[in-house]
């Protein structure tokens, strides 16, 4: 029973959606959908407090405890207390980066931006970016063991990376007029090879790997409408 | 009166949506439907004879081979196995397969004694692996090691999971990672710092944007609709298996179709395009 009726509220719900698609003069089933999708929402808000609850108890719980690195759970727990204090007092909703109002402004009457906003944009905005440029170096780093020509596939993808980056900057064609070879090759220089290799070879293998996905994610969906994959609720497949 | 009625709707359906007119259609998307049911129609065919006993052959994914490996290592190096299910939430389809997939992961990691490690990006997420590794633990017969504070939601910020996700990998030391679902801007983060903790890594996404990042810097990677593939093969259910048979089948159906306007645009016979750009444009 416990897992019936979710899988009957499942299958219902995906049921009304697609006969809404399909048929959506049908009487009352646009109601139906409003309701489905009333129901989503309520469920995301009251899961939205199951988190918060999940994330103060474990951290109330590690600091209690004196576990390793609980300095970092005060701190985490001092944040979220700070920037819900402020939140609530001006009666702040998260819009985008930013906070608003309820009057749908979030300057004050000196024209001053909210301390609400101000902890969001000059704290969390900065570190997120400080996070997010990590990648400019792990790429090299990844690059470099991706590029140890030790097989022909290994030698093919180096020297299709080197004539993609060659092409991508302006020293790759003065290095290519330089070297003569436009007098040999005309205007295939490395800029329109790399265009090649990005718009043949690399589309086909995309498009390929987008119609697998595609065609997973449909029989997917309706494995899970029909019940056939339970795995998700804990079921195990079988 | 069933005949009036289903003269009535089949008239409906085959009537044109005339200019002005703001009613929807009595029946939209109809080549989207008929394709829908002709891949149903596959579907069972396939379930039906997989559930008589034929079970049809699926290839060895390597990447989810490596799974038990991967648990077994962490065995053995008395170290935690950390996965995630990705930046979606549980709308996303990729979302549900690494659910799927962790109901076996976790069932393995119990049987093993192995602590499984999950920081949710959602908090629907978490409550849903909550439930899948619990019951995990219940069909290992092990639910008195089932911890559900190893199961955890961080923040619905990308970068703040990424940091908090990082600094268990630092300060835990996990000995295999596994990222399964949907992953954008973070995937190569994610993989390097666990690369450079020297942990087994396996991957699987539908993101093609991503999928290199994680083949460069994981062991092991399922490429696209292996993800989808997974559960099936995982539970070896015939049901299941059967699904992916059909799944090819549509696929040979849809590449048959693909060959065919190839050749028929190159002798220029352009009416075989126009009339699926037709069907694709209007649905």
């Amino acid at each position: 029973m416990q897992r019936q009726i979710p899988m009957f509220i499942v299958f219902v719900s995906g049921l009304t959606m697609i006969v809404d698609y399909f048929f959506p003069r049908v009487p009352y089933i646009q109601g139906a959908r409003e309701i489905f999708l009333n129901w989503g929402r309520i469920a995301l808000t009251f899961a939205m407090i199951l988190g918060i609850m999940n994330l103060l108890m474990s951290n109330l719980r590690k600091v209690a405890l004196r576990k390793a690195g609980w300095i970092y759970n005060v701190i985490l727990l001092g944040s979220f207390a700070l920037t819900f204090y402020f939140a609530v007092q001006y009666k702040m909703v998260p819009s985008g980066n930013t906070f608003i109002t309820h009057k749908g402004t979030d300057m004050g009457s000196s024209g001053t931006m909210s301390f609400a906003s101000k902890i969001f944009l000059d704290v969390y905005t900065p570190l997120s970016g400080t996070i997010f440029s990590l990648v400019a170096f792990f790429i090299a780093s990844a690059a470099f063991r991706a590029f140890r020509a030790k097989n022909i596939e290994a030698i093919l993808l180096l020297s299709s990376a080197i004539v993609v980056m060659l092409g991508s900057i302006p020293f790759g064609d003065s290095l290519f007029a330089w070297l003569g070879l436009e007098h040999i090759l005309g205007h295939r220089n490395f800029s329109w090879l790399s265009t090649q290799i990005q718009q043949i070879p690399m589309s086909a293998a995309q498009r390929a790997i987008n119609f697998g996905v595609a065609f997973g994610m449909v029989f997917m969906s309706i494995k899970i409408l029909t019940g056939i994959d339970r795995s998700y609720f804990g079921g195990g497949g079988e | 009166m069933i005949k009036r009625g289903v003269f009535l709707f089949l008239f409906l359906s085959a009537s044109p949506v005339f200019a002005g007119d703001e009613k929807p259609p009595m029946l939209a998307h109809p080549y989207v439907l008929v394709t829908m049911l002709l891949m149903i129609a596959i579907l069972y065919t396939y379930l039906l004879t997989a559930k008589k006993g034929k079970l049809p052959f699926i290839r060895t994914l390597p990447g989810l081979k490596a799974i038990d490996e991967a648990i077994g290592r962490a065995t053995e190096l008395g170290k935690p196995v950390l996965y995630l299910s990705g930046l979606g939430d549980v709308d996303n389809i990729q979302t549900l397969a690494a659910l799927s997939i962790l109901s076996h992961v976790a069932k393995k990691a119990a049987e093993y004694d192995t602590p499984l490690i999950m920081p949710s990006m959602y908090s629907v997420t978490m409550v849903t692996a909550q439930e899948v590794i619990k019951e995990a633990h219940l069909r290992a017969g092990r639910p008195d090691t089932y911890n559900p504070d190893n199961v955890y939601y961080v923040s619905d910020e990308q970068f703040a999971f990424v940091a908090h996700t990082n600094g268990v990998m630092e300060r835990m030391r996990p000995a295999a990672n596994i990222y399964m679902g949907a992953y954008f801007g973070e995937s190569l983060i994610l993989a390097e710092t666990g690369h450079a903790t020297g942990a087994i890594q396996i991957a699987g996404t539908a993101e093609t944007s991503q999928l290199p990042f994680f083949v460069v810097a994981c062991d092991y990677c399922l490429i696209g609709e292996e993800l989808y593939a997974a559960s099936a093969y995982l539970s070896q259910d015939a049901k299941q298996m059967g699904s992916i048979k059909a799944q090819d089948v549509v696929r040979l159906i849809v590449l048959g179709f693909i060959l065919v306007g190839s050749i028929l645009e190159t002798v220029n016979l352009p009416h075989y395009a126009d009339f699926f750009q037709k069907v694709l444009g209007g649905g």
